[in-house]
C-alpha cells in the first residue's frame, strides 16, 4: 500500500490517507482480505503521529472499507468494495432520481440533462 | 552493596585514569620520606589517598555523572555510600604503602626503627578519616562546582592537619606517643564513630540536594 | 487506557523563575513533544519527573507511581547535558551503568554502540556532541524501558543523525505499552512523530493538544489588515511590518488561512501571543 502524504495540502493528513485508501479498494490495487498495515507501522513509515494513522482508519471502518480485528490487524472487508460500488450506486442513482425530478419541474428535457452531465465530466477531468 | 561496590570500582577506574601524576607524587613522596625526607610529605601522602574520593566527586561534577547515575537505578545512599568506600580505601591504601615502604626503609638500614613512622600510622588513619568526616558532607551538600572557596577550605584543612601533625612529631623527638598503644587505637575507634555520623549527615544532606 | 505521565498543579520556585503550577498528561503509547524557549521551564519540569529536582507542591505520576525511583527500570532518560564519566569507555560505562538496572540488555548495548558506530577505546570524554547523544541514547533504551524521558536528545546531531535516532523512536514506539516525553527546539522532528504538543512558556503550559487538532484548529493568515480586524478574537497573534501583515488564527473562523507549522506556531504564540505582551 503507497501513501503519499502532502504536508502543504490544507487537506488534513488523516484525510489524504482516507482518500487514498479508499481510492485503492475502489481501484482494486488493494485486495480484498488484503491486510492493511498496522496504525502504528504506517505512522513510522509515514512519520506522522499514530493519533492521525488511527484516525484514519477509524473513519475507513466507519464507512465499511476496512475491518479491524483486535490482536490481527486491519484488512480491506470482504466485498466492501463491492458493497460500497453498490452502496454509490444506489446514492446515484437517488440522485439521478432527484435530478430528473427537479428537471421534469422546470422543463428541462432529458437532452439537456445529458448535455450537463457531460459539460459537468470534462470540467471535473480538468481540474484532475 | 553490590551496587556501592560497583559505583566504587567505577571511581577506581576513573580516578586512577585521571590521577596518574598524583598517585606517582604519593608514591614518590613516600619513597623519599623513607630515605630521609620532611616527615610533612610522608604524612601528606595518607591524607591525599583519602581525599581521592573528594577529587571523585569533583570529577563527578565536571562530568555531570552525579546528576545522570540519580536517574538510574543507584541510589542516593548508594552514590554517598561509594565515595565514603573510596574515601576509606584510599586512607587504608595509601597508609599500608606508606607501611610498606618503610619496612622496606628499616630493612635496607635507610630508617631507623625507632623513629619510623609505622607506629603512627593508626594515629594517621585516625586523622584523616575523621578530617574527610568534615568535608565530605560539605562537598555533597555544597558542591564543588558551587563552592571554590570550600576547594580551598578543604585543601588548608588537609595541610593544616599534615602540619599539624608533622609539628607535632617531629618536635617531640619523633615520637610522642607510640601510635600501636591505647592512643593509636583510641583514635581509630573515634574516627570511625565520627565517620560514621558523618555518613548519616551527609545521606540526609545528599537526599536534599537538588539537580 | 493507563496513562504514562499525569502531572497536577506542580509547582516549582527557583529563585526569580516559577515554574508552574503545571497540568499535563500523557496517555499511554503515545508521543508528547514539549517545546519552549530556552529558559522556559523544559530541563526543569524533566528534573522535576526524573527525581532531580523535588516539587514545592503538587504531585506527578509516572506509569502510575508518585516517585521516579519506583519506576526507574521502566524510564529511559536523556538529559540535556550527557553526563558520564569522561575518562571511561563506552564498553565500561555499559558495565558501570548494568547493576543499576534489573533489566539491563548488555548485547542490546552492545548492538546499539555498533549501530551508531562509537568507537570502542575512545573515552567518553572525548567524544563529540553527537556521540555523547547517542551513548545516552543507547543507555537509556539497552534496558528496555516503557517511557523514554529525552530533553534535547538530537541536540548536536546532523540531519542524517536525527533521522536514525528518529527512526528509533518510532521503533521503540511500535508496541503500544511504550511512551515518550520529548523536549526539543528540533520542531521538524516533533511535527513527525509526536501525537501530543506541550508549549511551555515561563514557565507555564500555553496549550496543551493532540499534535493534529492543533494544526486544524490554528492557520496562518496573510492579507489585509482589515480582514484581520475583522477576525476579533479569533486572532491569537500578529506579526506585522512594514509590508507584511500575517497572524496566527482560529480556521475555524479564517478558512482562507493555510495550516500553521508547529514552528510558526511556536514563534506567533510565544513571540507575537496576545497574551504575552508584558514582554
Amino acid at each position: 500500500m503507497t501513501i503519499i502524504i502532502e504536508n502543504a495540502s490544507p487537506l488534513p493528513i488523516y484525510e489524504q490517507i482516507i482518500q487514498q485508501v479508499r481510492a485503492q479498494i475502489l481501484s482494486g490495487e488493494l485486495k480484498e482480505g488484503e491486510m492493511l498495515p498496522s496504525i502504528r507501522a504506517l505512522a513510522k513509515d509515514l512519520r506522522i503521529s499514530v493519533i492521525t494513522t488511527r484516525r484514519a482508519y477509524d473513519e475507513l471502518e466507519r464507512e465499511g472499507y476496512i475491518q479491524t480485528v483486535a490482536g490481527r490487524g486491519s484488512f480491506v472487508g470482504r466485498r466492501s468494495a463491492e458493497l460500497v460500488r453498490e452502496e454509490n450506486l444506489r446514492r446515484i442513482e437517488q440522485l439521478l432520481g432527484e435530478a430528473l425530478q427537479l428537471a421534469g419541474q422546470s422543463g428541462i428535457g432529458i437532452a439537456q440533462l445529458e448535455e450537463m452531465l457531460r459539460l459537468l465530466a470534462e470540467t471535473d477531468e480538468q481540474k484532475g | 552493596m553490590n551496587k556501592v561496590w560497583a559505583l566504587f570500582r567505577g571511581d577506581v577506574r576513573s580516578v586512577v585514569r585521571c590521577n596518574k601524576i598524583l598517585l606517582v607524587m604519593i608514591f614518590g613522596y613516600q619513597v623519599a620520606y623513607v630515605f630521609g625526607a620532611l616527615s610533612f610529605l610522608g604524612i601528606l601522602t595518607v591524607v591525599l589517598g583519602g581525599m581521592l574520593a573528594y577529587t571523585s566527586i569533583a570529577m563527578d561534577e565536571r562530568d555531570g555523572w552525579n546528576r545522570f547515575v540519580l536517574t538510574t537505578g543507584y541510589t542516593r545512599k548508594e552514590y554517598v555510600l561509594s565515595k565514603y568506600l573510596l574515601a576509606v580505601v584510599g586512607t587504608i591504601f595509601c597508609a599500608l604503602t606508606m607501611g610498606v615502604f618503610s619496612l622496606i626503609g628499616i630493612t635496607v638500614g635507610k630508617m631507623n626503627s625507632d623513629n619510623s613512622i609505622l607506629p603512627l600510622l593508626p594515629v594517621l588513619i585516625g586523622g584523616t578519616l575523621i578530617m574527610l568526616s568534615v568535608a565530605l558532607p560539605l562537598s555533597f551538600w555544597f558542591g564543588m562546582e558551587k563552592a571554590r572557596l570550600l576547594s580551598i577550605l578543604i585543601i588548608a584543612l588537609a595541610c593544616g592537619f599534615t602540619g599539624a601533625f608533622a609539628g607535632f612529631t617531629e618536635g617531640n623527638d619523633g615520637l610522642p606517643f607510640q601510635g600501636w598503644s591505647f592512643t593509636g587505637l583510641m583514635m581509630i575507634v573515634v574516627s570511625v564513630i565520627i565517620l560514621a555520623v558523618s555518613v548519616m549527615i551527609s545521606l540526609k544532606v545528599f537526599d536534599r540536594r537538588e539537580f | 487506557m493507563s496513562d504514562a505521565i499525569v502531572v497536577r498543579h506542580m509547582k516549582k520556585k527557583l529563585g526569580n523563575f516559577t515554574l508552574g503550577p503545571i497540568d499535563l498528561h500523557l496517555p499511554e503509547g503515545c508521543v508528547m513533544g514539549l517545546i519552549g524557549e530556552n529558559g522556559a521551564g523544559k530541563s526543569t519540569l524533566i528534573s522535576l519527573l526524573t527525581g532531580l529536582k523535588h516539587p514545592d507542591s503538587g504531585e506527578y505520576t509516572l506509569l502510575g507511581e508518585a516517585d521516579a525511583g519506583l519506576v526507574h527500570e521502566n524510564l529511559g532518560i536523556v538529559l540535556d547535558i550527557p553526563g558520564f564519566p569522561s575518562s571511561l569507555t563506552a564498553d565500561e560505562i555499559g558495565k558501570l551503568v548494568a547493576p543499576g538496572f534489573a533489566n539491563w540488555d548488555a548485547e542490546l548495548y552492545a548492538r546499539y554502540c555498533r549501530e551508531f558506530a562509537l568507537p570502542d577505546k575512545t573515552r567518553f570524554g572525548k567524544y563529540s556532541r553527537g556521540m555523547k547523544m547517542k551513548l545516552s541514547i543507547a543507555v537509556a533504551l539497552a534496558h528496555h524501558p516503557r517511557l523514554l524521558i529525552l530533553d534535547e536528545p538530537t541536540g548536536g546531531l546532523d540531519p542524517v543523525m536525527r533521522d536514525e535516532i528518529l527512526d528509533i523512536f518510532y521503533e521503540f514506539m511500535q508496541d503500544g505499552s511504550h511512551s515518550i516525553l520529548i523536549s526539543s527546539h528540533i520542531l521538524s522532528d516533533l511535527e513527525k512523530i509526536c501525537d501530543y504538543i506541550s508549549f511551555i512558556h515561563q514557565g507555564k503550559i500555553l496549550l496543551s493538544d493532540e499534535k493534529d487538532r492543533m494544526k486544524e484548529e490554528y492557520g496562518i493568515f496573510s492579507g489585509s489588515k482589515s480582514r484581520l480586524a475583522g477576525l476579533g478574537n479569533a486572532v491569537k497573534a500578529v506579526r506585522q511590518t512594514a509590508s507584511v501583515c500575517e497572524a496566527l488564527v482560529l480556521r475555524q473562523y479564517c478558512p482562507e488561512a493555510r495550516p500553521a507549522t508547529l514552528e510558526e506556531l511556536m514563534v506567533f504564540l510565544l513571540r507575537f501571543g496576545k497574551e504575552n505582551h508584558d514582554e
